[in-house]
């Protein structure tokens, strides 16, 4: 995309944003639903990111199309968004993670029919890896697919699941009990309505309009004989969607910090409001730059999971900084004179968990640059932005 | 040398002012229990924080009830009196930094517990070094702070524990269960009764 659309996509993600903006504390406090705040936009919001040859509603501006695509069109738009509200960002459909393997794994009419549906109506879909106790770690997956006569049946419990208590489809990885090594573990298409298949909203401290959720799968049937509802890429596909999101989530986080930066900026006197943009206006700047340069090398297919972890590590750093500090800036009792401070640190702390901890981003960095992928010298600031 | 004549050796530190730990009775009963335990030592003290909130037992609320919440053990009520401004009591403040560290550690003992359940890798996530490291600064960090004479510095020290550790939880501190209930506390009472800190610029 040339750099004027980029210009003119954020410019419409940050119009979008202020409209969700004033959903924010309703949603948090359970007044209104997040599905509903989606369903009032326009065509053209809630079908953002739907492949360009089915999306009846693409983006326009001055009379061209604005395609939301690439890895560098999505950072862009969602740190906008996120300076709106980083919970009812994610409770855009375009956010589930499905969507890459969905098109690997569906066929000729299944993708028809979901396209169909996608484009008729706000419609949600799940990435149903995480478990209780065990994190993602994807290794240790319980959750079972056990082949049999008629199919496989799915038995387990997922949680921290987004959209899954308002999906009417997503993909639920499990481990085939009849296979091992590095294809056993696989996504499977499960909808929503299948017998067995339960899905309830958590309560969590914020991100309210992600709809995180806990998934229970108790004897789910799913037909997988005509092979054409698992993919063969065993926890490979679930990776590789990581790596392609995790710039996303750094943009996620860099708008939600971005978004307390600016409120607090608003709030302070002049000299208070020098010290806070000397401490904290260039590390945004910097971080967004980190941003740009994991999507560029994303989209350019270069990235190795070190540059995009990087990005989301910054990120998360600089936006948990903010936070912290904004309760202290703002003085004694800030949490309760400012409602919308105390929800976004709430939705920080949120987004430190998805596509890995801090702690594993670290370890993928050091190995990243240790093995000589991560070249910081020669390396050009704010590549691909 | 600093700290060596006796007048500083005296001075009130983190462990209360009075010689009584409430920071002892928040590490082992919890936050409402600590409070509790200070309303009926001191009903003389006055529990009204910034702005006229206080966060007292949800027994014994004051003012108006702008909301009850549940700690991990017990009943919390946030209360508020908009005459009650101005009415910070420096003896309550000191004893809630007590609470808070104590609180602080509590949450800390329940992430042991939660993280000795817990296996990355197939390996106990209690037995990570990167976890273990955390518990070693933090425990460093209370130890640190409960000696320490500036209740403020404290203070923060408790705010950025409990933030730390809460995130060591993972996703399970992110819903509702006992350590967001006790963080949600802790963040509460900082917001209530601290001091603003060098970086508090003001409005």
């Amino acid at each position: 995309m040339p750099d004027d659309d980029l210009k003119a996509l954020r410019g419409i993600g940050r119009e979008l944003a202020e409209g969700l903006r004033t959903h924010s504390l309703d949603v948090h406090e359970g007044r209104e639903a997040a599905e509903d705040v989606v369903a009032a936009l326009p065509a053209e919001y809630w079908c953002l990111g739907l492949r360009p040859d089915r999306n009846p509603k693409p983006l326009r501006e001055g009379g061209r199309t604005l395609p939301v695509r690439s890895c560098r069109e999505f950072t862009a738009l969602m740190e906008e968004l996120c300076r709106g509200d980083a919970g009812l960002a994610l409770a855009m459909p375009f956010s589930s993670m499905s969507a890459m393997l969905m098109e690997q794994m569906l066929d000729a009419s299944q993708l028809d029919a979901h396209y169909a549906r996608m484009s008729e109506r706000p419609t949600w879909t799940f990435f149903a890896l995480t478990e209780p106790e065990r994190g993602s770690d994807a290794g240790a997956i319980t959750t079972t697919l056990e082949p049999g006569e008629d199919g496989a049946v799915l038995n387990g419990v997922k949680r921290y699941i987004g959209n899954g208590a308002r999906a009417y489809c997503g993909l639920v990885f499990a481990r085939n009990t009849a296979a091992s090594g590095m294809f056993a573990v696989q996504p499977v298409l499960v909808p929503s309505d299948a017998p067995g298949f339960t899905a309830e909203l958590l309560d969590t401290m914020g991100l309210k309009g992600a709809g995180l959720s806990e998934i229970r799968l108790e004897g789910v049937r799913v037909p997988v004989a005509d092979g054409a509802r698992t993919a063969p890429t065993g926890l490979r596909g679930a990776m590789q969607t990581f790596d392609t999101f995790r710039p996303c989530v750094g943009a996620m986080a860099l708008g939600a910090g971005t978004a307390v930066y600016e409120y607090v900026d608003r709030e302070l006197r002049a000299g208070a409001q020098r010290n806070w943009r000397d401490r904290f206006v260039h590390r945004i700047e910097a971080t967004r730059g980190l941003i740009a340069t994991a999507a560029a090398a994303l989209d350019a297919g270069r990235g190795d999971g070190s540059v995009s972890s990087a990005a989301k590590l910054s990120a998360v750093r600089l936006a948990d900084a903010l936070a912290a500090a904004a309760v202290d800036v703002l003085g004694p009792a800030a949490r309760l004179d400012h409602p919308l401070i105390d929800k976004w640190d709430g939705d920080i702390r949120g987004i430190e968990f998805m596509e890995g901890t801090s702690d594993i981003q670290r370890q993928t960095i050091a190995q990243g640059w240790i093995a000589g992928r991560l070249p910081l010298v020669g390396a050009r600031p704010g590549e691909g932005r | 040398m600093p700290g060596t004549d006796e007048s500083t050796a005296a001075s009130p530190t983190a462990l209360s002012p009075n010689g009584s730990d409430y920071g002892a009775t928040a590490f082992a009963d919890g936050v409402p229990a600590a409070l509790a335990r200070l309303l009926a030592e001191h009903p003389d003290w006055s529990p009204w924080g910034h702005r006229g909130y206080a966060l007292v037992p949800e027994f014994a609320p004051r003012g108006t009830i702008v909301r009850t919440l549940q700690s991990d053990e017990g009943g919390l009520a946030l209360c508020r009196d908009e005459y009650r401004e101005h009415s910070l009591d420096p003896r309550w403040t000191a004893a809630v930094t007590g609470i808070r560290l104590g609180g602080a550690e509590r949450l800390m003992r329940l992430c042991v517990q939660h993280l000795s359940r817990r296996t990355v890798q197939g390996r106990m996530t209690l037995a990570h070094p990167v976890v273990r490291a955390h518990f070693g600064e933090a425990v460093l960090d209370l130890a640190e702070a409960r000696q320490c004479a500036d209740l403020p510095a404290a203070g923060r020290t408790a705010d950025a524990v409990v933030r730390a550790t809460l995130r060591r939880f993972g996703a399970a501190g992110y819903v509702d269960g006992p350590a967001r209930r006790l963080a949600r506390a802790l963040d509460l009472l900082s917001d209530l009764y601290r001091e603003g800190g060098p970086d508090h610029a003001g409005r």
